[in-house]
């Protein structure tokens, strides 16, 4: 170790001293100190220290933005692309990454057009969907939900139905803490009895969490198409805190 | 307001002597005082005179947080340029002293100001700064290294 080196040490600091400077860090640099020692590596991994960095990166007031594009069928016309920002915590990336992904596959995916705490959620009708932490690369599959098993049993003969509509949300149950991703698809359309179904799984957001599973609600019918017009999260919060408070309008499939 | 001095005293004897509503922003002093415990002249042990003196300069500065957009401007600006007087080794012993006397906003300047310091630094630099002792073996450092290995990616490469 050189002179100069050797001068810049000092007694250590105090662990929560440490934590206050750490949890004014972005990401990456985080991730970088967790080679540090394994006590860093424990408070940076602990669930309370990363709601602290979470608030502190709300509160530092540059939030990143992630453009996407939200138009279905580019494919027919490339020129037009329609894109939405999703705000993420704080995130270098430029590209939503899908280390699920083989090379060969290349799936386009869509993106649900609601971020939430720094989470996306990437969807593909025929596959299933996953929920991206751009920042940390942490991702975690959804099941397939009734409708895409569905159209995996009807192949292509699910597209002489004519059916075009359905959409993935994702948002965070304000009661439970715990994230959600509802499909909404019109299933008058596939043939069910219900003109509007909501498929909803639940989940939170941890490397460890249970297995989302999607529960089925059926509710009014009709207003599907507005359904879609409207801002995703406002509905969902109405259908996370119909299907808490009452389980009995949900039942797993 | 009340006008009382009282004399502030470092670990090396040195002492200054403050208004009382500026040493009241120590929240360790201010807690002395409200449990009637002193009179006049406070020894603050584990503090040396050079850093006080600055967290003094701190408080005298802050000791009136007016509400307007244009003060709360001005301060942060002075608050900018008051850490670009210092290095890391004198940042790291302001956070000592700050967090022993507990000035909340002095804490949190000096806490964002390390942060913006070493978010490019390598773990082999941190340990050095920090003084931490690496407990990983080998194989269990290149685990967690590999784990992140994109984010070690990125800090190689240098930033425009």
């Amino acid at each position: 170790m050189s002179k100069k080196q050797r001068c810049l040490m000092m007694e250590s600091l105090p662990h929560d001293v440490v934590e206050r400077i750490l949890e004014r860090l972005a990401v990456d640099p985080l991730l970088r100190f967790k080679a540090v020692s394994k006590q860093w590596k424990s408070t940076i991994e602990s669930p309370v220290f990363q709601r602290r960095q979470f608030t502190h990166s709300q509160q530092s007031g540059n939030p990143d933005v992630l453009m996407v594009s939200l138009c279905r069928y580019d494919v027919i016309n490339p020129d037009i692309e329609a894109l939405a920002t999703l705000v993420l915590g704080s995130s270098s990336s430029v590209k939503i990454p899908t280390p699920w992904e083989k090379e060969e596959e290349n799936t386009e995916y869509l993106v649900s057009r609601d971020s939430c705490d720094g989470l996306v959620c990437l969807f593909d009708i025929r596959k299933s969907g996953f929920v991206v932490n751009p920042t940390t690369r942490w991702y975690h599959p959804l099941p397939p939900c009734q409708l895409q098993q569905l159209i995996t049993g009807l192949g292509d003969s699910f597209y002489d139905l004519g059916y075009r509509l359905s959409m993935l949300g994702f948002g965070k149950d304000k009661l439970t803490g715990t994230y959600k991703a509802v499909w909404l698809y019109n299933s008058l359309e596939i043939g069910l009895e219900n003109a509007t179904t909501c498929e909803m799984g639940r989940f939170i957001g941890s490397p460890s969490a249970r297995k989302p599973k999607f529960y089925r609600l059926i509710f009014t019918p009709k207003l599907f198409k507005s359904f879609l017009k409207l801002h995703l999260p406002m509905l969902m919060d109405s259908i996370s805190s119909c299907a808490t408070s009452t389980t009995a309008c949900a039942f797993p499939r | 307001m009340s006008s009382n001095k009282i004399v502030l005293t470092s670990s090396d004897g040195e002492s200054f002597e403050v208004e009382e509503v500026v040493a009241r922003k120590l929240q360790i002093v201010g807690h002395m005082i409200e449990d009637d415990c002193v009179i006049n002249e406070i020894p603050l042990q584990n503090v040396t005179g050079d850093i006080l003196s600055m967290v003094i300069e701190y408080c005298k500065t802050h000791v009136d947080e007016e509400e307007s957009e244009e003060a709360q401007t001005k301060l942060k600006t002075w608050d900018k340029e008051f850490m670009k007087k210092f290095d890391l080794k004198t940042h790291l012993k302001i956070i000592l002293a700050a967090n022993y006397l507990n000035v909340k906003g002095l804490l949190d300047l000096v806490s964002q100001t390390i942060a913006d310091n070493i978010k490019d630094y390598t773990p082999e630099k941190i340990r050095e700064v920090f003084g931490v002792e690496n407990d990983y073996t080998e194989e269990e450092e290149a685990e967690v290294r590999k784990e992140n290995a994109w984010a070690f990616d990125e800090a190689d490469t240098p930033k425009p």
